[in-house]
Parts: C-alpha cells; structure tokens; sequence
C-alpha cells in the first residue's frame, strides 16, 4: 500500500468516524437558512416564519475538516507506525459501521406513524 | 423559476441514471468476475473491464452530488415539510438516509479512485466491497429521489 493510498483510506475512515456522531449530535459546521438565504457559523434555530434550518451541509462540512485534520496528522507520522494498521480493511469496515450507527439514529422514522 | 428548478432536478435525475449504469457494471463485474467470457447478457455484464469506468463514476457522482447540494434546499422548503404534514415518516426518513449515505460515498471515492487506478489482485477484495458500499448509496438515492418525486415533484 503507498503512501497516498494510505492518506487516502485514513481520510474516508475519519470522515466515517467523524459524521455519525456529527450528524446525531448536530455538530454542524454552519447552518443554511434556505428562505432567507442565509448561512450562520455553527448550529442555530430556525429564523422564524416556517423557514427550516439545514444543517446537513455543516455535517459535510465538520467532517471534511475533521478528516483533513486527521489525514495532516497522519502524514507526519513514520511509516513504521502506520503499516502495523489493516487500512485496506477499515477503509470500508468502518463507513459500514457507521451507516449501521446513523440507521440506528434514524429508526424512528421507520416506526412512528 | 419553479422551471428551472424542475429542470436541473431532471438533469440531476439523469446524471443519476448514467451513474447507475457505470457503478453497477463496475460492482457486478469486480464482485462477480467472469472466468471465462462466454455470450450472454450475465456473462457480458460480469465481464466488463471495470478500470474502464471509474473515472466517469467519480465525475458523475461529483456531478450529480453537486446537482443534489444545488435542489436541496428547494426539496427542504417545498417537500420535506409536505411529508410532515401528511405523515410520510419513512420517504422522509429514506431521504434522510440518503443524504448521509452519499455523503460517506463521497469522502471514499479519493480511496476508492485509487485502488482502481491500482487495481490488483491484492486489493479486488477492497475494490468489491468499496464499489459495492457506493453502488448501494447510489441506488438508495436514486429509488428515494424517485419515490419523493412521485410524492410531490417540484411544480406539484
């Protein structure tokens, strides 16, 4: 496995690991105020007048820059270090997991009436 | 206005359909592989060069997932407020759903670009369930758009 493909597994692990709980526990990076047109940094209620609040694209947002982080980091780290990890295998464990997390968080909508 | 919405949500739609084809030749063909070719529709599908297509899978899904970020805001307005009220908790749910899916789909495509650049033997295991994990975000978007759409389509 080289390098870039290593950079490459750990940012889409990040961004798996960093959205489920991003999304559960609305640690948006920005909310859009689609009415009005308006972004705000970070979570905020609805501006009134039945305008929602979309907090999904802060979701994308705070976990981009999560795994960005992470990728950083880990490019500093000695190789040694990180060929002892299976990345090939958690590159597509851990999106699974996470998808199994984020159905769990939205299993109400698959029950209530 | 309400035109134009329209008509970037068919060109999403459409995009969408292109992407379908290429990343369910791609799964089928890398999950399935074909020993030897023989005639036959299967057989055509299993063997298919998967290398071949990811490029335009990864060009089409930024595309289309662009398109999506672009109508959203409009199917939150307009939509998603409809299936409140009338109490359409699953559609709302699976679009939901969708969103979050496309969203990991998307910070895979770098990993998933480049085991297909470097496609082997050593990693078809990888590329099989990588592909496969994207083809079934792409195909759960592409049946719950369908489904809102029948539900209420921009200009109902």
């Amino acid at each position: 496995m080289t390098k870039t493909e290593r950079l490459a597994a750990i940012f889409g692990i990040a961004f798996a690991i960093a959205y489920a709980p991003t999304m559960d526990f609305n640690w948006t990076f920005a909310t859009y105020h689609p009415i009005q047109g308006i972004w705000q940094l970070l979570r905020n209620p609805p501006l009134g007048g039945g305008s929602p609040a979309m907090y999904w694209y802060g979701f994308v947002i705070t976990s981009a820059l999560v795994a960005a982080a992470v990728t950083g980091i880990a490019a500093l780290l000695p190789d040694s270090w990180l060929n002892r990890i299976p990345w090939r295998t958690l590159s597509w464990l851990i999106p699974i997991l996470s998808i199994v997390y984020i159905g769990y968080v939205l299993l109400p909508y698959a029950t209530k009436t | 206005m309400q035109v134009g919405w329209s008509i970037l949500l068919i060109i999403h739609g459409i995009l969408a359909v292109f992407l379908l084809g290429a990343i369910t030749h791609q799964a089928i063909g890398v999950s399935w592989p074909v020993a030897k070719r023989s005639a036959g529709f299967v057989s055509a599908v299993r063997g298919v060069n998967g290398m071949s297509y990811t490029n335009a899978v990864v060009i089409l899904f930024v595309t289309t997932f662009a398109l999506g970020c672009i109508i959203y805001p409009t199917y939150r307005v307009n939509v998603r407020t409809v299936l409140q009220e009338l109490h359409l908790f699953k559609p709302e749910g699976a679009f939901e759903m969708k969103e979050h899916l496309l969203a990991l789909s998307l910070a895979l495509l770098p990993i998933y670009w480049l085991y297909w650049h470097k496609a082997s033997e050593a990693n078809r295991g990888t590329r099989a369930v990588l592909t496969s994990l994207i083809a079934v975000a792409v195909w759960w978007g592409f049946l719950t758009g369908h489904v809102i759409n029948n539900i209420r389509g921009f200009g109902s």
